[in-house]
């Protein structure tokens, strides 16, 4: 969908804690998808840092449903 | 639609696309208003006034059309010739084939910008400066076909009667001699106005295309 410029050349600058969550919780990213009901692919995106924007409803979704705050799920890239 | 945060120029491009809109908008309300005392005038006349029909007409050469109605009454009079000539007729040839070729030429844009449009929508991805640019030509083309196309057709028949040297005015000593009615000067009154709104439409559509191109870019990476 993205042009030659691609995530790789573009960072937001966000790194997303995704990954780490789900493994501390021992949770698959399909599960978390059904408990905050958002797609496989959009949490893709966002795992992979390849989002340059995240809906609050979202946001709020993944939170809840990882018990977790915004603080501890998106951090400033070093 | 403006905010602090924009350039002058931006500025002033938001301000000229708002007088551009409101100019479209206020020629379109009128027209349309036009249109629609037209449309309810023709339509009285068409009940009320005597009914008038044209038809292709057969005769003889050389005679003077006699058809008369055998049922109730009716004045039946013939209006138009049909003038054939295999003289070459550089200018008139050349007229009619452009008049008949921009339609040509707008249909062919047309399936053009159709698969276009249809490729991106394919891969989700419909706002593109292309399919913008597209709009836009078509719009403009259409547009344009729709005020030359008629004059040229005029032009042409002009062209050609004067050319072949048929009469086009009455002669100077009244009397039983016919003449036929052209001319090649462009009037607005004999274009395309259907077409043209239609032009209008397209161009004011391949705008919408350019701020959701800048809608689609923006999206583009949100969850």
């Amino acid at each position: 969908m993205a042009g030659p410029k691609d995530a790789a050349d573009i960072s937001s600058g966000v790194h997303c804690r995704l990954d780490e969550i789900l493994q501390e919780r021992s949770m698959t990213l399909t599960r978390l998808g059904e408990l905050a009901g958002v797609s496989i692919v959009n949490l893709s995106v966002l795992k992979n840092d390849r989002a340059k924007a995240i809906r609050f409803s979202t946001l709020v979704a993944i939170c809840t449903a990882l018990e977790c705050g915004i603080g501890d799920l998106l951090v400033l890239e070093e | 639609m403006c905010n602090e945060l924009e350039t002058p120029r931006q500025r002033a491009g938001h301000v000229g696309g708002r007088a551009f809109l409101l100019t479209v908008a206020g020629l379109a309300a009128v027209a349309g208003a036009l249109g629609l005392m037209y449309l309810a005038w023709v339509t009285e006349n068409h009940f009320t006034r005597s009914f008038q029909f044209e038809a292709p007409v057969v005769t003889p050469l050389g005679l003077v059309p006699d058809i008369h109605g055998t049922i109730g009454e009716s004045d039946i009079r013939f209006s138009s010739v049909s003038v054939e000539s295999d003289d070459p007729l550089p200018g008139a040839r050349l007229a009619i084939a452009a008049s008949e070729a921009l339609y040509f030429l707008l249909f062919i844009s047309g399936c053009a910008a159709v698969m276009l449009i249809c490729r991106r929508l394919w891969k989700n991805k419909a706002f593109t400066v292309l399919a913008h640019w597209s709009l836009l030509g078509l719009g403009l083309l259409a547009a344009g076909t729709a005020m030359l196309s008629p004059w040229l057709a005029a032009l042409s028949a002009n062209l050609a009667a004067t050319t072949l040297g048929v009469p086009g005015e009455s002669p100077l000593v009244p009397g039983d001699a016919s003449w036929v009615v052209t001319h090649g000067g462009f009037s607005f009154q004999d274009a395309n106005h259907s077409l043209l709104a239609l032009g209008v439409l397209l161009v004011l559509l391949s705008l919408a295309f350019r701020s959701g191109t800048r809608l689609q870019a923006d999206a583009e990476g949100l969850v």
